[in-house]
């Protein structure tokens, strides 16, 4: 399989009064032409940073990254620019992703008109076309943002994200801040529109039932660290790290009869300002040995496609 | 269709100040001084330096409608051919540290970095010293006259206006609709024009506003003190300040200066405050 | 189940936001009741009026905007609703008190957290300092925030203890009712687990009735003994979980379990509810979810269906459910 994209150890450090913040923390990674992968993490594991690092919206502290097989870790301003064209960002915050003093339209033309292919004719009828791929009435052509709803919101976002027809996408947390109902309806629409458009995605979620239905794979983070990577069947029905394990069992189940296995981990998420050396996850770990403590695990593939950074798995 | 969407917005941005009630009358007001100026010839019945002996210290009555000054001069006029001078100080002496303050404060906040921390500091400076202080020593240096002083309580006023305008640009900065620009090309001009200040606009314009007033009252003192315009030229500041000795005895002498700079700065303040909201697209009911 | 006693009877309760644009039906007639050691879920999505319904029980809603156009909430007996400001300062935090979504902004950043407790104390019991200051850490203790903490800072503390705090606070003075905003939206899922095992082991242990108010019909399933789904204002659907989970008879409850992704099936494809929730300053004639529903017929737009028993305890608004 072609990889679409890849890192290789990506890192970035963050200075900070306190210390020096790992926030990516020797990230490797692949995504296949027309895959989604999801990662999935608490707050504070870095997967936002990830994502930023992986459009290049962030410069990386160390390690290379790959797009479309060709190394863009240090590329110039004009490489850079004509690689924008071909990755794009769906954010968060409805609210805060689309500027609040431009209508529907001039937000979705925006990209259009800065890369200046199309007159002015043609943007509209793009402008158009674009809102009907993403479910937006053309009657809201002229509204702003504040009169729309969350979910309208984010189809504005996702329209304008797709008004260059990128092969790459980033989605960071698009659904986290809708409501249920609402979310579904997106979820729907971005693997649709990968189906229809054959984008690469690369889903970032603290919610493990969202990445499972849309992510053909996932990586688990845990404070700047990947500690297990497969594919989405393997890792629900085969988790291995013990921090996935954790993570799958706390997920409160919408369904009565479900018995939850209690696994319980201890405290909270430990300071990633200068880490200390051996397993992030070792201090919560309810299998954790004194080795874990002293010897970083390198993540290791313990079976075809599944990787592991876990002492456990030696 | 270009040219119809725009129209629309102006339109909108016109539905949304027309609410606002006083920043109409603000306007009125303002479009009433910019006619007297106009027509201050035919408006004014004395000439500003005329002096009658027989009239001086007049009060107001139907022949002098503000009465006159120590020196016989028909207040009326003077007021009539000095609201070009008023008007011209409060708006150009704002709008140039409006345009020096935006342009240094959204490149401070929207870079940050070491020339962030060197303009700051300068700013910070600056700032020690009163505004009446700096365009005193910026008049002293360039020479009297009424357009180096403009000049001058501009640059004055311009610290505070960048002060104002990066922690607004620091504001929006953050904001997640940065990155998709920034995602999308967009050069950072464009991200500072179209994106940041259309977003920071409201304390700004809160800015602009007040230094108006400020920028009135500091050129007068500065007539005042000889720096600014030269007697006898019938600026209101001056006529106000000269008035001062005869306070208890001629009301007219001081009132009617103060208040027709009250009711300026007041005008403006009230078209600020229009504008603040009908710029804002959420105004919108 | 054994008999329990009666603790809060809502009845018909109308709220509604005085705004520029118009009047807001944010509570349009709802009425539930809860006995004493009950857990209680109400779940809908932003903007049905959850949390009015929670600040109304407070007494907290700002009048204007907001405006109680009708309806009673006893508690123990009296009417909240009647109360004076000053008896309702005495009502909140004794008998019952409020923990909100965000631990962050719940917390004085500027006074220990141990002092923030005592104060709770002091104002509804008559006790020395050092005995309100003995209670506070014992209070700490309970919710797993060790004694010797008891002088730092909030900030010093993160989110999932702060919310533990936010929660000693509320339970200091053993309130006959907690109500829950969210109290876990703004926390990651493992310490989302340990906090909602803390509240209820305290309500088991004081024997508090608890109002869950909650989005995550997961959180509902683990905690709740019954269950309001609420829509734009109005009850559609009440009852024991069971009846619920198990006969879902709404079609608005039925669209929010074919939302939501399920862990441990696989689904092809997520059943949205097509469209959003109409906008609450139109009053509507017939039923508040019939421009959405899949099973709509002509008399839901032109009739509102009454709230009206499906089963023993299990209310459905709708023509057309059963």
């Amino acid at each position: 399989m072609n990889s679409k994209v890849e890192t290789r150890d990506l890192k970035k450090y963050f200075q900070t009064p306190t210390g020096t913040l790992h926030a990516v923390d020797g990230v490797s990674l692949k995504i296949g032409e027309r895959q989604t992968l999801g990662v999935v993490g608490e707050s504070g594991c870095g997967k936002s940073t990830l994502g930023r690092l992986i459009i290049k919206l962030l410069g990386n502290t160390d390690g290379s990254l790959f797009f479309d097989g060709k190394d863009i870790t240090n590329i110039d301003k004009k490489e850079l620019r004509e690689l924008r064209w071909k990755m794009q960002m769906i954010f968060q915050d409805p609210y805060s992703s689309v500027n609040p003093r431009m209508t529907v339209s001039q937000i979705i033309a925006e990209p259009l008109k800065i890369q200046n292919k199309l007159t002015g004719s043609e943007r509209e009828e793009r402008v158009e076309e674009l809102m009907k791929t993403v479910g937006l009435d053309s009657r809201y052509r002229m509204t702003y943002p504040h009169e729309l709803d969350g979910g309208r919101r984010q189809r504005i976002s996702i329209a304008r994200a797709l008004a260059l027809n990128p092969s790459f996408i980033v989605c960071d947390e698009p659904v986290s801040a809708l409501d249920v109902s609402i979310q579904a309806q997106i979820l729907n629409l971005l693997k649709d529109l990968q189906d229809q458009f054959g984008m690469t995605f690369l889903f970032i979620s603290h919610n493990l039932a969202v990445v499972k239905y849309i992510s053909h794979s996932i990586m688990v983070m845990y404070l700047g660290v990947s500690v297990e990577q497969c594919q989405t069947e393997e890792l629900f029905g085969n988790p291995l790290h013990p921090y996935t394990r954790a993570l799958l069992s706390a997920v409160p189940v919408a369904d009565i009869h479900h018995q939850k296995k209690e696994i319980a981990i201890k405290g909270e998420l430990t300071s990633p300002i200068n880490p200390p050396p051996g397993c992030r996850f070792a201090p919560r770990c309810p299998c954790s040995s004194e080795r874990c403590f002293q010897e970083t695990p390198k993540q290791k593939e313990v079976k075809k496609g599944h990787l592991v950074a876990c002492h456990l798995y030696e | 269709m270009g040219r119809n969407r725009k129209n629309s917005q102006l339109y909108e941005f016109w539905k949304r100040f027309r609410r606002n009630k006083l920043a109409i009358a603000g306007i009125l007001f303002i479009l009433l001084l910019i006619f007297v100026i106009l027509f201050q010839g035919v408006i004014a019945r004395e000439g500003i330096n005329d002096q009658k002996y027989d009239d001086m210290l007049a009060a107001p009555s139907m022949k002098y409608l503000f009465g006159t000054d120590q020196y016989g001069r028909d207040i009326f006029s003077r007021m009539v051919y000095g609201t070009k001078y008023t008007i011209s100080m409060g708006l150009i002496a704002a709008s140039i540290s409006a345009v020096i303050g935006i342009f240094l404060g959204s490149v401070t906040g929207y870079y940050g970095g070491k020339m962030d921390n060197f303009i700051m500091r300068a700013v910070d400076i600056f700032m020690t010293l009163p505004n009446i202080l700096l365009a005193l020593v910026m008049t002293a240096s360039f020479g009297p006259g009424f357009f180096n002083t403009m000049i001058a309580v501009g640059i004055a006023g311009s610290p505070a206006m960048t002060r104002v305008t990066r922690a607004a640009v620091m504001g929006v900065r953050n904001q997640e609709f940065i990155e998709a620009a920034i995602s999308n090309n967009a050069s950072d001009m464009r991200i500072i024009w179209r994106y940041v200040l259309p977003n920071a606009i409201a304390p700004i314009i809160v800015q602009y506003t007040m230094f108006v007033a400020q920028a009135i009252l500091i050129g007068s003192s500065l007539s005042f003190l000889g720096l600014g315009l030269q007697p006898p030229a019938p600026e209101w500041g001056s006529m106000l300040s000269a008035g001062k000795a005869y306070m208890r005895e001629c009301w007219w002498l001081t009132a009617i200066p103060g208040v027709f700079i009250m009711l300026v700065v007041l005008a403006i303040n009230m078209i600020g405050d229009g504008l603040r909201d009908a710029l804002d697209p959420k105004q919108k009911r | 189940m054994q008999e329990r006693e009666r603790l809060l009877e809502i009845e018909d309760l109308k709220v509604e936001y005085i705004t520029d644009s118009g009047v807001v039906h944010a509570v349009n007639g709802v009425s539930f009741g809860l006995d004493h050691g009950e857990i209680i879920g109400i779940v809908g999505e932003t903007g049905a009026g959850k949390t009015t319904i929670a600040l109304s029980i407070m007494r907290l809603l700002q009048t204007p905007p907001a405006r109680m156009a009708g309806g009673s909430i006893r508690l123990g007996g009296t009417d909240i609703l009647k109360e004076s400001k000053k008896n309702m300062r005495q009502i909140r935090g004794k008998k019952v008190s409020m923990i909100f979504q965000d631990p962050m902004t719940a917390l004085n950043p500027l006074e220990t957290v141990g002092a923030q407790v005592e104060e709770v104390i002091l104002i509804h019991e008559k006790l020395s300092r050092v005995d309100a200051r003995k209670k506070a850490v014992e209070i700490l203790e309970m919710v797993g925030i060790k004694g010797e903490r008891f002088q730092d800072y909030p900030s010093q503390f993160s989110g999932g203890m702060k919310q533990r705090i936010v929660i000693a606070i509320a339970l200091a003075c053993r309130p006959e009712l907690l109500i829950a905003d969210e109290p876990t939206t703004a926390l990651d899922v493992t310490i989302q687990n340990q906090v909602l095992a803390l509240i209820r082991n305290l309500k088991n242990e004081l024997n508090t009735s608890v109002i869950l108010i909650t989005h995550d019909l997961g959180i509902v399933a683990e905690m709740c003994e019954k269950v309001a789904v609420i829509y734009a204002g109005e009850i559609v659907e009440f009852g024991e979980i069971a009846q619920i989970y198990d006969h879902t008879l709404h079609p608005y409850t039925r669209g929010l379990f074919g939302s939501i992704p399920n862990i441990n099936a696989t689904a092809d494809r997520l059943q949205p509810i097509p469209g959003s929730m109409h906008d609450p300053r139109i009053e509507k004639k017939g039923c508040v979810f019939a421009d959405r529903c899949a099973i709509r017929q002509e008399c839901c737009e032109k009739e509102k269906p009454e709230l009206s028993a499906a089963g023993e305890g299990h209310y459905v608004r709708c023509f057309f459910a059963s």
